[in-house]
């Protein structure tokens, strides 16, 4: 199977707290479907459910009115399962912020698209 | 193979169940905190005040031992396990976790924290090493 013809499914969620759960049983049942131990799905579900939280938490910048979507795709490949987090989180820049060490950090908007985090996890 | 997009707009309410009880036998008491649901970023901060309470009333004298049943708790987060290693380290061998399911032992075993904490199969075991 070609990887253009993997399945995948994508989910969008705001990124907020409450919504951490639906990120969780989305990743745990791709992991039973693709035949993870529970062990392994355990620690799969620990990782991205500490990623998609660190959207939540920093995501924001300095405006906490501002609404985020997280988008979850998760590819079912011949030998790994690939997830990918995609956030419309501020971009950070460790540059920027030296420079207004005491002052407000103004980061520039990413892409939405820009991808957050990938991580593939292989084996059945 | 085409992909599919779903979009949810509504937020599943289940959360975190926790309570603190007492068991005694004579005048020995333990603390037994029994936590149910999930401890995430929308319920670690209820999750620690609660374990601060019985945190509290262990090193107050109030109780022998606090004893952390996990039996219902279906996910913890870094955070949630940061607060119990901190419980673990203010109350030490007064701390033990019970009724621990497999994939937060797993969880514990991948973080290095299995050999650190006092772990009893069922609530009754802890209350009873505690108690005897």
């Amino acid at each position: 199977m070609s990887e253009q013809d993997d399945a995948y499914v994508t989910i969008c969620i705001p990124a907020t707290a409450g919504f951490m759960r639906v990120v969780r049983e989305a990743i745990q049942q791709a992991a039973e479907d693709f035949g993870f131990s529970e062990d392994d799905g355990a620690q799969i579900v620990m990782a991205v459910d500490e990623a998609s939280t660190n959207v939540v938490q920093h995501g924001k910048g300095e405006d906490p009115e501002h609404h985020l979507k997280l988008y979850l795709r998760v590819v079912f490949s011949k030998d790994r399962l690939i997830v990918e987090l995609v956030d419309e989180a501020q971009r950070f820049s460790p540059a920027r912020k030296q420079r207004t060490d005491r002052g407000r950090i103004s980061g520039q908007r990413q892409d939405p698209r820009d991808r957050a985090v990938g991580h593939s996890y292989s084996g059945r | 193979m085409a992909g599919s997009t779903i979009v949810l707009v509504s937020e599943q309410m289940k959360r975190l169940n926790i309570s603190l009880e007492q068991r005694k036998s004579g005048e020995a008491r333990v603390t037994v905190l029994l936590a149910g649901g999930f401890v995430d970023v929308s319920t670690e901060d209820e999750f620690s005040t609660r374990m601060d309470k019985g945190v509290q009333q262990v090193l107050e004298g109030h109780s022998a031992a606090l004893i952390l049943s996990l039996k219902d708790l279906s996910y913890i987060n870094s955070t949630g396990l940061a607060v119990v290693v901190d419980a673990n380290r203010q109350l030490a061998e007064r701390l033990a976790l019970a009724s621990v399911p497999d994939s937060i032992v797993q969880i514990a075993k991948l973080l290095g924290l299995d050999g650190h904490l006092n772990i009893f199969d069922t609530v009754d075991e802890a209350v009873n090493d505690f108690l005897e």
